[in-house]
This record gives C-alpha cells, structure tokens and sequence, in this order.
C-alpha cells in the first residue's frame, strides 16, 4: 500500500501497536500524543491520512480536525473515539472527519477503514461501469454479467455488489457494510452480513471455476480476481 | 422549638403591621387637627367680620347686648363671644373672656389661669372703636376633647383588628404547619432511606393535596430510578460474567503448553467472539443510558420511517429465510414523517426483528408494519410465532434489567433498548398477543421534543 500516516494518539500502548501495524504495512508513520503537535504537523508537512484520537492533551481532536478544515487541508482524517457513542460519530464526521472508529477496535478494521478513506481521495468522477475479471456491471442498466451470463440480482444484492466492486482489491468489514449501506451502527449477533454475503456469493461464484468474493479470516470480505 | 420557630415570622409580620398601622393613626390625627384648626379659625373671622359690620351698621352699643343675650345662650359650639374696654374689664358678653390675656389685636393662644388640667384658649380680638375690642373665643380643650375621642376610639378599633388578625393568623398557621407536616415527614423518611415514603392526597383536593401528589409522582419516579439503577448494576454484572468466564477460559486453553496451533487457534477465536459480546453488550448500556438522559435529543430529526421500515426488512431478510420464516414489510407508499433519532431507531427496529427472528421459531411469518396513530405513528413488529407467557404482555419497562421479559441471548437488553428510543420518542414500547405470538409496538410520537428531558446532565460522559 504505502503512505504517509500521522497517528495522533496519546495512550502509548495503543500509540505503539497502532504503528508498528502500519509499519507492518509498509506504511510511513509519524506519532505525536499531543494535539498542538498534531496541527502543526499536519499543517507544515503533508500526510496521506491522519489517525486522531479524540481526547488529546493540550487541544482535543475535533477541535485539531475543525482547524485543519479551516486551513482548507484535506488531508483524510479516521477518527477514533471511546466506545459506543452513536451521535459522537456524528460529530466527528460533522467536524471534517472522513471516518469514525469507536475504541476498542481490532486492527483489521482500522487498516479496512483507512484503506478505504486513503483511496477515496483520488476518484471524483462518476462511474458508470464496475468490473472484477469477467465479472461486469452496468450502473445506468443495472444489470450485471459474468462471463457474459446475465446474474439476476435482487436490489439488496445489487447494493452489496456494488460496494464491493467500489471497493475492489481492498478489504471491507461487516460493520463496514452495516454502517454504509443500511446506516446500521452495531450488529451484536454479527450474522446479518454473512446471510447477505451467502447469497450473492451463490450468484456470483456458483458455477464459476475461479471464485471472486474472498472471506478475510477476522476482518470481512474482499472481491477480488486474486485470491 | 420548631413550633416556636413557626411563630417567630408570623409575630414579626404581625408587629410591623401594626407599628405601620399606629404610624398612620397619628399622622391622620395630625392631619385631623391642622384641618380642623384651619375650619375654626375660619369660623372665628367670619363671625368677627360679622360683628364688626353689625356694629358698623346698628352701633357698639347694640353689639353689647347682642352678646349678652349670644352669652346667655350658652356655647354649643365652644365659641365665646365678649367686648372689653382697652384695660380688658368686660364690657359684653361671656364672662369667661375677661379672665383671658387677650391680645390687642390679632391671634393669641392663651391659658386660663387657675384651671387643672389646663384649659386653653385660641383668642381672636378685633378693635372696635378707640377704647373698645371685640374678642371671640375658642375653647381648645373641647376641641381636642372631640378629637381624643375619635383617637380613642380609632385605637379601640385598631386593637380588636389586630386581635382579630392575630387569632386569625394563628388559626392559618397552624392549618398549614397541618397540611405541610405530612410532607416533611415523608420527606423525612427519604432522607432515612426509605424510599416508598409517600405525602398522600386527594386527587379533587386543595392546592395541598395537588403539591402532596406531585411530590408522590416524583418520588416514585425516583424510587424507580434508584431501584432501576440496583437492578442495572446486577443485570450488568450477569450479563458480563458468562462472556468474561468464557473469554477467560478460551484464553487459558490458548496460553496452555501442550496446545497445538490448531487448537490455540481455535481458542483465541473463541476469546475474540465473547470480547465482541462484551462491547455489544457495553455499547447497548451506553446507548440507552444515552437516550433515557435525552442528550440523544439534539440528534433528532423528521426522516421517513417508512423507508427505515423497508431497509431493515430488507437487511434482515435474509436472516428471518435462514431461519425458516417470511419477513414481510407493509408501508404506505405515502413519505411517513416523525421526529426521530434515526440510528436509535434503526437499531430498536433491528433489535425488535432480531428477537423475532430468534424466540419465533421456524415456519412463521413475521410481519413489520409502519401505522399511522392519532399523535403520530406506530412501527409493529408482529409474529406468528410461540409468543410469550400472558404476564409478560403489556408495556415494557423502559429500563433494562427492571423486570426486563427475557434474559437469555440478551433479548432483555434489545427490548430495554427498543423501550428507551421509544420513550425518547415520546412513546412507549407495548408487548401484544398477535394470536397466535406476539406483537411488539414501538409509539413513535409525531411532535417534536415530545418529552422533557428528566436529566441534563449525561451521566457517561
């Protein structure tokens, strides 16, 4: 992947294992704790994404993220906050936050997450054609083929699809999807994407040599041609 | 000594009354005289006028036994009338007059020697002629006789009033040391820790009896808050116990030496599943710990329930397949507006279908439904499933583990969630027979800021 990263965050253990992961990554990581220090670095040297914990000494991080959007640098931000707060999210992403993770989290959606807001930056225009190899589909027809077979989707199975596509070669987690296409915060009994995922998957890979729709082992799921 | 204390404002309140009241008196008494000062000083002129043209016009001599015969007329009216020669002897008229120090001419307020009490005189004189003056007289004592009556009287008055005020006072106050006494013990009581203290009253009562079951309404909302917030911290503690115990265990199957790869695998799977139901379970508490204080308030909007109503069907569809049942959404076409906070929504309307999903049983047909109501509108969650027991029917405690219907797989906390954001929404969550199953009922009230919030301030944050 590659990238300049800030990591604001003030609590060391999860300071360190946040960037040795990204490290792991082979992304490029700079840590401060403090939120005066994060300003000045996200202003005076660019980043491709910043980390921002919301309680920081010093300056807390909505208000580092509110001043950063005055200064018209839009740099993408992941906010990071305690646990559980469905209108805290709100208000990061009212600040100028391009995402927002609630503590604890696991790694993998933090990397899913970031992966997704790092790449966001670059594509304006809009699209009107996805594909994944011989997988193909037509947003203005709405219609979607595989190796030229015509796939009768359903809408939900359509929507699905076609975030996946949006997000081809990266990972995206369930409670990604949950949040993204039903607005839906936390699913306690966790099964409600994989009853999606199953049925597409039906549609999309039955019947076909080469399996495009990978399940990542304790983060989510990824379309892909290579396995 | 509370008694005494009582009395100690009403007697305060009672002085100053009547200092206030006696200050008046006097001040009328003063004004009192200086009027009628004013009125007989009038009519002493008017009658010297009167004699002097007479004398002017009939001659001094008949003037003297005009004021013979006025003297042996008596005085009614406290007035004298008298003529001296210029070495003051009397000439005519009352005989009263000769023994006073009149002036020559003009105003003077004199004594009449040998009297006890003194008895005072306002004397007029006007010169006739060269040796003879005319005097009139006034008797000041009569006077002010007259106006210590009225005082007297006036005091005699004042006295039986503030009698009266104080009796009636006393009778005011010990009525109100009645009806407010039972309040102060109740809140006596509460203060002891007894919480089920309650005033009484009746409910056609006086404005007692309306403060009495006001603070009765309050305090048994408090008392359920209290016992709520007990039953809250041992509902929590149950429900984080079993996931921990498990977490521990899967994590001491994974630190074990003789494990292999696969099995310590297969542990820290386990350990990270139970983690999950330990913030799920976490980040329930808080978000109804959120919408029962009504800081989630400020997030409300007017958004489309009927739409919300579609997507959840259509995100828990697959689920309600999976588990051999039809999930069947009815909306009207037709935007269905209410002031809401839609995440919570989302989430009580997921939880509602989830618990159906679960308790229904394979083969049944759940239904959601979005109904207008008469205050705003109604999102049902019905199923044809088992249902629940009779006693657990009816509207569910807002609160989670007050009596929360089903404890296992953590459907008590859903329901309690369901409850909270329809309290937040100015409604209740009910629990219904469907014979056959149940119907859950979320009210939604349509108006905005439907219900004050009971506490500003947020507990979690």
């Amino acid at each position: 992947m590659g990238g300049r990263i800030l990591v604001v965050e003030d609590d060391a253990d999860t300071a360190d294992t946040l960037v040795q992961a990204l490290r792991q990554e082979a992304y490029t990581v700079e840590h401060t704790g403090d939120g005066r220090d994060a300003l000045y670095l996200a202003s005076s040297s660019s980043f491709d994404g910043i980390v921002m914990d919301r309680m920081l000494p010093g300056m807390d991080g909505l208000s580092v993220l509110r001043a950063l959007r005055a200064a018209r640098i839009e740099t993408p931000v992941l906010v990071l906050s305690a646990l559980g707060e469905l209108d805290e999210r709100v208000a990061g992403l009212r600040a100028g936050g391009d995402d927002y993770l609630a503590k604890p989290f696991a790694y993998s959606e933090l990397s899913a997450r970031l992966a997704n807001i790092l790449r966001r930056g670059g594509s304006g225009e809009a699209e009107t054609k996805l594909a994944c190899g011989d997988l193909e589909m037509d947003l203005l027809a709405r219609r979607v083929t595989r190796a030229g077979r015509r796939l009768e989707l359903l809408p939900r199975e359509f929507k699905l699809l076609e975030h996946l596509l949006r997000h081809k070669d990266r990972v995206v987690t369930r409670t990604m999807l949950l949040e993204e296409l039903w607005d839906y915060r936390f699913d306690p009994h966790t099964g409600l994407i994989d009853t999606h995922m199953s049925r597409l998957r039906k549609k999309v890979d039955d019947g076909f040599e080469r399996a495009l729709l990978h399940t990542v082992r304790g983060s989510g799921y990824r379309i892909s041609e290579r396995p | 000594m509370a008694v005494l204390a009582g009395w100690r404002w009403p007697a305060m309140i009672f002085a100053a009354a009547l200092l206030s009241l006696a200050t008046g008196l006097v001040i009328v008494d003063r004004g009192g005289e200086a009027a009628i000062a004013k009125q007989q000083a009038n009519i002493a002129t008017a009658a010297k006028d009167y004699f002097v043209a007479f004398a002017r016009e009939e001659g001094v001599a008949r003037l003297a036994r005009v004021l013979d015969r006025r003297a042996q007329l008596g005085s009614p009216d406290g007035f004298r009338y008298a003529m001296v020669d210029r070495s003051g002897r009397m000439l005519a008229g009352a005989d009263v007059v000769s023994s006073l120090d009149a002036p020559d001419a003009g105003w003077r307020t004199v004594v009449e020697p040998d009297t006890r009490p003194q008895r005072l005189w306002r004397v007029l004189a006007q010169p006739l002629d060269s040796t003879r003056t005319l005097i009139v007289a006034e008797d000041l004592t009569a006077r002010d006789g007259l106006r210590h009556a009225v005082l007297r009287g006036s005091i005699v008055a004042l006295i039986i009033t503030a009698l009266g005020a104080a009796a009636g006072a006393a009778a005011l106050n010990s009525l109100l040391m009645g009806r407010t006494r039972a309040i102060a013990e109740a809140a006596e009581r509460i203060a002891a820790g007894d919480l089920t203290a309650r005033v009484g009253g009746r409910s056609d009562g006086d404005a007692f009896d309306k403060l009495g079951l006001a603070v009765d309404h309050m305090l048994a909302r408090i008392e359920e808050l209290m016992t709520g917030m007990r039953a809250v911290t041992v509902a929590v503690a149950h429900d984080l116990r079993s996931p921990l115990t498990r977490l521990n265990a899967a994590l001491q199957r994974a630190a074990a030496p003789e494990a292999d790869e696969a099995t310590r695998l297969a542990a820290l799977d386990r350990a990270q599943g139970q983690l999950e139901v330990v913030l799920a379970t976490l980040n329930a508490l808080l978000e109804i710990a959120r919408a029962e204080s009504g800081v989630a308030r400020k997030m409300m909007r007017r958004i489309d329930v009927g739409r919300l109503a579609l997507e959840m069907g259509e995100l828990f569809g697959p689920a309600a397949e999976d588990a051999g049942q039809t999930l069947e959404v009815r909306v009207d076409p037709a935007p269905m507006l209410a002031w809401s906070h839609e995440t919570l929504l989302r989430q009580a309307v997921g939880n509602l279908l989830h618990n159906a999903i679960i308790h229904a049983g394979p083969g049944c047909a759940i239904r959601l439904k979005v109904m207008r109501s008469d205050d705003g509108l109604r999102v049902v969650v019905a199923d044809t499933g088992r249902g629940v027991a009779a006693e657990r029917l009816g509207c569910v405690p807002e609160r989670y583990g007050h009596g929360a219907p089903d404890r296992e797989a953590g459907s008590g906390l859903g329901l309690a969630l369901a409850a909270a954001c329809a309290k937040l929404h100015g409604g209740r969550l009910v629990l219904a027979d469907n014979a056959p199953g149940l119907k859950a009922v979320l009210e939604l009230s349509g108006r905005e800021g439907a219900e004050p919030p009971l506490a500003r301030q947020d507990a979690y944050a």
